[in-house]
């Protein structure tokens, strides 16, 4: 197995440039930005009018996301206005180790100069990504989310020398797999239950196992595996840690759905 | 000046646009509603963060929100793209409200991938039956106009504010509806507007949603500045929310307040109402849409390219140097009446003109760049 | 032909007005002399305004100064905090 080495001594078994909106009013800019380039980005509605820990808390999932493994490097979009403001969200990814380049609408004059200097940055970003090398991976750099406890499949990935990260307390799966990013988990193992669709996850291979027969066999196309033993479970993280895409890769599946602290102002 | 057009709609409503909706009930549906939109011509879609999780105390708003966003008469037909059997009752309360929807369950075709293959031939057959629909001269009682600002700086309560009350007095006294919103962006102004409250009852509700807000902030106990006014405003000379609110208020020009209405919560009369909606550019501007509104007129001062999937969004910017900064995204310009070019009565006049231009069938900027932004208002977490 | 106002003081009784072109030192608006540079859309005192007194604009309180603000200079967050809603003193309590 390979992986791409990040300056900070971890491994990516993705290797994305994403353009991430820092608010809301970006995520059209972002989304053009990406369609057009090859890069992944996530829609989401936030970025303003937080207050407190609300506001603490979401700069932070945005920067978890921003700076984990699989991502090579990030394009910010801004809007300028907004309370996270983007030009410190960009500093304190770039703090953290990670490539970043910075896109204001405000700052550039507009949408479509916003979208031509992002996507300049994309390109420049992806060239250097392409030319760096693949490197072994080593088992102990590889890091499991789990979106629901299961202490059997977690013993059986552990077994492989793999660390193996848990979903916080009070978080549904889906607000969970944010988390788990950010903890820098390669790749979540999403455990549907009873009535759950599967999920997917813009930087993060989401390997979708769906525990109830119902909803397994009928949205069968957007699960990995059914009631699957831990062994398959192990085999099919393998298999998507060695670069073979899930369910949720294949149909470009980039849910982002946020715990919040606070209602917004 | 520009005849009034729409499409009237059997349950008497008037669109001024003809949007076929693909519409994610849950997340798990968004690519799918995303993919099928990208591939037929002139679909729509929007993306949200809404999971539908059973006992969410937020579910009969969201509900709500998603129901009259559906049901606005500037969609002409909706693919509602669900999972299964549970998002049923969300298609039958579009159905309730006189909107054409047909439920796309991806249960049905074994995921994303038949889901859309599936839903492009509806889709495809739904765009061929709302192309028959056509323009008729509209009455302007039918229209609904929502007064949005964002990205306020200080010159928003001096120009393009003031300029779209005296453009939103004359849509009142001609019998359409206005719509101000934003409540956390009302607080210091709420007794100005009680003031013109047409009865008691209006009065007290004017009054009693600021001061609900402002109890809810207290009860947080943190420093609202950075949130309330944000950093932009803040950089463009706003220094209270006061004084934001404020400029805010001028949207609503002189006209009296018939009524204060829920987030989503149509109307019933015309007139000039205030709807309970956070300062959030996005959840408001859903809000309003999902309460009717056709055309929102968005006034600016840092720049803000945001739009609605399904209805123009005008831009009018507070200062002619954000104007000609943001080309392509902003279509007014009120800083005309600070270089003389206008008077606050011509600017005024025009944005008038402009929102019948609009409603008429005139593209806005958000609508030529394809803005669609989302967003589910949460009042639980 | 009358010169563009350079500031703009909404209604009589205000004791602010909002500059409408950069202002500098030196500079005079509304027969106020101009003590510091003055940003586009920000304010400025008309009169000296005492630590508690209120910023009245559009002939309404937008807050209340936080020090004592002498004519011509800079008025905002720096000595200004809002009547209405929690501040900094808030978080400085938390």
């Amino acid at each position: 197995m390979t992986g791409r080495r990040r300056p900070d001594g971890r491994y990516g078994v993705r290797d994305h440039v994403l353009v991430l909106p820092s608010v809301v009013c970006s995520t059209n800019a972002a989304e053009t930005i990406a369609r057009e380039s090859g890069a992944v980005h996530i829609t989401h509605q936030h970025g303003c009018l937080h207050v407190g820990d609300d506001l603490r808390h979401t700069e932070g999932a945005l920067i978890g996301t921003a700076t984990n493994p699989n991502v090579g490097a990030v394009v910010v979009v801004s809007l300028g206005c907004e309370t996270i403001q983007g030009r410190r969200l960009a500093r304190r990814i770039e703090d953290a180790g990670q490539r970043v380049a910075f896109v204001g609408i405000q700052a550039e004059g507009g949408t479509e100069r916003a979208v031509a200097a992002g996507r300049d940055a994309v390109a420049e970003f992806r060239e250097l990504l392409d030319a760096a090398p693949a490197e072994p991976l080593p088992d102990d750099a590889v890091v499991v989310g789990l979106d629901r406890p299961d202490d059997a499949l977690r013993a059986a990935l552990e077994a492989r020398g793999w660390q193996v990260v848990d979903a916080p307390e009070g978080l549904s799966a889906a607000e969970s797999h944010v988390a788990l990013a950010g903890a820098g988990a390669q790749v979540i193992v999403s455990l549907r239950g009873a009535g759950e669709a599967p999920l997917g996850f813009a930087v993060c291979p989401v390997v979708a196992v769906g525990r109830d027969p119902a909803m397994y066999a009928a949205l069968h196309d957007d699960f990995d595996l059914g009631e699957a033993g831990v062994d398959e479970v192990v085999a099919r993280v393998e298999a998507t840690l060695a670069g073979e895409p899930t369910a949720s890769e294949r149909r470009g599946a980039r849910d982002f759905v946020l715990h919040r602290l606070a209602v917004t102002m | 000046m520009t005849e009034l057009t729409g499409y009237r709609r059997a349950n008497g409503t008037w669109g001024v646009r003809n949007h076929l909706l693909v519409l994610p009930a849950r997340t798990a549906a968004n690519r799918a509603a995303e993919e099928i939109a990208d591939a037929v011509e002139g679909a729509v879609s929007v993306t949200h963060e809404w999971e539908g999780l059973p006992g969410d105390p937020d579910a009969g708003l969201v509900a709500r929100t998603l129901t009259g966003f559906a049901a606005n008469p500037n969609v002409g037909a909706v693919l509602l793209v669900g999972i299964d059997d549970g998002d049923r009752p969300l298609a039958r309360a579009i159905a309730g409200r006189g909107q054409t929807v047909h439920l796309l369950a991806m249960a049905e075709h074994g995921g994303t991938a038949g889901a859309v293959a599936a839903g492009v031939g509806i889709a495809e057959r739904l765009a061929t039956s709302i192309a028959g629909w056509e323009r008729e001269p509209m009455p302007l009682s039918a229209l609904a106009v929502g007064l949005e600002c964002g990205g306020s700086d200080a010159l928003s309560g001096i120009t393009a504010n003031p300029a779209l009350g005296i453009a939103s007095d004359r849509l009142v006294a001609a019998g359409a509806t206005t719509m101000l919103s934003e409540v956390p962006e009302l607080v210091g102004a709420e007794e100005i507007l009680a003031a013109r409250a047409i009865n008691d009852d209006v009065a007290r509700r004017m009054v009693a949603v600021v001061h609900d807000f402002e109890r809810s902030v207290e009860a947080l106990g943190v420093d609202i500045r950075g949130a309330q006014p944000t950093p932009g405003n803040i950089d463009g000379g706003l220094t209270t929310i006061e004084e934001k609110s404020l400029g805010a208020a001028k949207k609503a020009g002189n006209a009296p307040l018939t009524g204060v209405v829920d987030f989503a919560e149509p109307p019933t009369i015309p007139g000039l109402y205030v709807m309970d909606t956070p300062g959030h550019d996005i959840e408001q501007m859903v809000g309003l849409v999902a309460g009717g509104c056709q055309v929102v007129a968005f006034t600016t001062g840092r720049g803000t390219p945001t739009g609605s999937a399904i209805a123009p969004c005008l831009k009018i910017s507070t200062n002619t140097a954000i104007f000609e900064r943001m080309e392509g995204d902003i279509d007014l310009d009120a800083g005309a009446i600070l270089t003389g070019e206008e008077t606050l009565q011509s600017m005024g006049d025009r944005i008038h003109d402009a929102i019948l231009e609009v409603a008429a069938g005139a593209p806005t900027c958000s609508e030529r760049r394809g803005n669609r932004e989302f967003a589910i208002r949460r009042t639980h977490y | 032909m009358a010169e563009r106002p350079r500031a703009l003081q909404l209604d009589p009784a205000d004791n602010v007005a909002v500059a409408v072109v950069p202002l500098e030192a030196g500079d005079v608006v509304l027969d106020v002399p101009v003590r510091e540079a003055i940003r586009f859309g920000h304010k400025l005192a008309l009169r000296d305004i005492a630590a508690g007194e209120p910023i009245l604009k559009y002939h309404e309180v937008i807050g209340r100064a936080s020090r004592d603000i002498a004519a011509g200079t800079h008025v905002h967050v720096h000595n200004v905090v809002s009547a209405r809603l929690p501040g900094p003193e808030q978080e400085a309590a938390a």
